[in-house]
C-alpha cells in the first residue's frame, strides 16, 4: 500500500487536561476517523486528548481523540492509536486530507 | 552502534549535567560552545545527532536552520529549559526531531537519544476504515479460497478413496454378428467372421477395429495361432496355414477334413481340432498336412468351442454352463469345470475360444449381436 506521506511527521500539541501544561508529539498516521501519535510522554489508554496541529494550509485546534491503544517501542517512545471522537471534526479532517492530497 | 552526539551548550553547569547523562546513555558526547564552534567541528565529529540547548544565542530556530543547511538529514533535538509545548511544536516545525523538557534527566533523554537514530514521515490516508475493510475482505476471500481449496481437496481425496472404482470392461460387443475364431496377440486380437468372410484385427483395450482383411476364397469357421503363423479352418474342412504378415499370405493347406472342424488350437507341440456337432476332439501333428494322431470323445455334455495352451485344453460347454478344463494327455478326462456367468444369457452361443497368459477369451453370438469377453483362467 503506497500511502501519502507528509514531508515529516506532523508535530502536534497534546492537551490532556486544562490543569496540566500541554505535551507534544508527532502524528505518524492520520485519517478522518483515526490516527497514530508518537510521543515520548507516557499517557494511559482510554484517555481523551485534544490535539492541535497543522495539515497543509489547515490548522486544527483541540481535535478530540481517545487513546485506543498504547504501545511502547524499543526506543522508549509511545505509539498511541487514536480514535477521533467528533464527527464534525472528522469531516474537517477529511476535507483537509483531500485538499492536501491534490 | 555509531553513538557520537554533538551537544551545543554554552553553560558549563549544563554541560556537566549533560556529560554525565550522555555518558550513562553510552553516547560519545562532543560539546560545542556555540553554533560556529559546532559547525567548525561538525565535519570532523560526524555526529549521529545534534542536541541544542534552548535559551542561548543564537536562538534554537537559527541553529536548527543552519544545521539543516549543512546536514539536512541529521536528527536535531532541542533541550528545552522549560516545559512549553507550543515552543516544542514550533521547533519541531523548524526542523527539530523532538524536544526534551526540563529538567534534563537520563530518563527524559534516553528515548530521544535512541529515537534520534531513526526517522520516518507521517502516513496519511483518506479513509483507513475503507482500507481496513478492503483488507478484511481480502483476508476473508483468501480464507474462503483456502477453505474451498481444502474442501475440494478433501472431497476429491474422499471421492477417489471411497468411491467404487470403475470396472475395466471385460466384455465387448462386436460390429459384426458371426464370429467363428479368435486369437490373441500382444497388441491385437484377431477374430474371424464367417458371414462377412473377413479377419478383423482389434485393439485389445478398446476393441476398436484396427484392420479388416477380406478372405474372399475362404469362409472361416476356426482360428488357431502359433508364434509366427495362423491356421484358418474353412467350412469345407480345409485348414490353411498363413503367415502373420500384413496380408496373411497362405503358406500351406490341408486336405478337407471330415467332419469339418469348427475349433482349432496349437498347444506348442500338437495341433488340436474339434467338431462341436459330434463332440470329437482330434489330436494332430503340426505339419502342413495336420495328420491325425488320435481322436477323443468330449467328456462333458456339449462342446461348443475348444482352445488350448501349453498345459490344458479348455472347452466351453453350454450344457454344463461352464468352462471345462481337460488334460492334454487325456482329453477324455475333465480336470475341472467352472461355471461361466455369461451363460446366464440363454441365447449365448460361444463359437470360439482362445487362451493367453492366464486369461480365457470367448467369442460368440448372443441373440442378434456378437460379443467377446474374457475371464481369468479358472484354478
Amino acid at each position: 500500500m503506497n500511502q501519502n506521506k507528509a514531508d515529516s511527521c506532523i508535530p502536534a500539541v497534546i492537551k490532556t487536561s486544562l490543569d496540566l501544561p500541554p505535551l507534544w508529539g508527532r502524528l505518524a498516521f492520520l485519517s478522518p476517523l483515526d490516527g497514530e501519535l508518537v510521543s515520548h510522554f507516557e499517557l494511559p489508554e482510554g484517555k481523551v486528548l485534544a490535539l492541535t496541529f497543522e495539515l497543509g494550509r489547515a490548522s486544527f485546534e483541540d481535535i478530540r481523540a481517545r487513546i485506543k491503544k498504547a504501545l511502547r517501542d524499543p526506543h522508549g517512545y509511545y505509539n498511541y492509536s487514536l480514535v477521533f471522537l467528533d464527527p464534525a471534526q472528522s469531516d474537517l479532517l477529511k476535507a483537509a486530507i483531500n485538499e492536501a492530497a491534490r | 552502534m555509531f553513538n557520537t552526539v554533538q551537544i551545543i551548550c554554552a553553560s558549563e553547569k549544563n554541560r556537566t549535567i549533560l556529560r554525565g547523562i550522555f555518558k550513562n546513555l553510552g553516547a560519545d558526547a562532543v560539546f560545542s560552545n556555540d553554533l560556529n564552534d559546532a559547525l567548525a567541528v561538525f565535519e570532523k565529529a560526524r555526529p549521529a545527532a545534534v542536541f541544542i540547548a534552548d535559551g542561548e544565542e543564537p536562538p534554537a530556530e537559527i541553529q536548527l536552520r543552519e544545521l539543516r543547511r549543512v546536514a539536512p538529514f541529521i536528527p536535531l533535538l532541542v533541550l528545552l529549559k522549560r516545559r512549553d509545548a507550543a515552543r516544542a511544536v514550533e521547533l519541531m516545525k523548524a526542523g527539530a526531531l523532538d524536544c526534551a523538557q526540563s529538567p534534563w534527566t537520563e530518563e527524559e533523554l534516553r528515548p530521544l537519544y535512541r529515537k534520534a537514530l531513526s526517522l520516518s514521515g507521517t502516513a496519511i490516508s483518506l479513509d483507513s476504515l475503507a482500507l481496513r475493510r478492503s483488507r478484511r475482505t481480502l483476508a476473508a476471500a483468501l480464507a474462503l479460497a483456502v477453505g474451498f481449496a481444502g474442501f475440494a481437496g478433501g472431497l476429491y481425496y474422499g471421492f477417489k478413496k471411497y468411491s467404487p472404482r470403475a470396472l475395466q470392461p471385460h466384455s465387448f460387443y462386436l460390429p459384426y454378428a458371426h464370429p467363428t475364431g479368435i486369437i490373441i496377440h500382444k497388441d491385437s486380437v484377431l477374430i474371424s467372421d464367417w458371414f462377412s468372410q473377413a479377419l478383423y484385427e482389434h485393439n485389445p483395450r478398446t476393441f476398436g477395429i484396427k484392420k479388416v482383411t477380406s478372405l474372399t476364397e475362404t469362409t472361416p469357421v476356426a482360428l488357431a495361432a502359433s508364434q509366427d503363423s495362423l491356421w484358418l479352418a474353412g467350412t469345407n474342412g480345409v485348414i490353411e496355414k498363413r503367415l502373420l504378415d500384413g496380408r496373411y499370405t497362405r503358406a500351406s493347406r490341408t486336405a478337407a477334413f471330415k467332419p469339418a472342424p469348427d475349433s482349432a488350437c496349437f498347444d506348442g507341440l500338437y495341433f488340436w481340432t474339434a467338431d462341436s456337432r459330434t463332440g470329437t476332439i482330434v489330436k494332430r501333428m503340426p505339419g502342413d498336412a495336420l495328420e491325425e494322431l488320435k481322436r477323443y470323445k468330449y467328456p462333458g455334455q456339449k462342446l461348443s468351442a475348444l482352445t488350448c495352451d501349453t498345459r490344458f485344453l479348455w472347452a466351453a460347454d453350454p450344457g454344463l454352463k461352464s468352462v471345462v478344463k481337460l488334460s492334454l494327455d487325456d482329453p477324455e478326462r475333465i480336470i475341472s469345470r467352472t461355471e461361466l456367468a455369461q451363460y446366464a444369457s440363454r441365447s449365448l452361443k460361444v463359437t470360439a475360444m482362445a487362451s493367453k497368459e492366464g486369461r480365457l477369451w470367448f467369442a460368440g453370438e448372443d441373440g442378434d449381436k456378437a460379443l467377446v469377453f474374457y475371464r481369468d483362467e479358472p484354478k
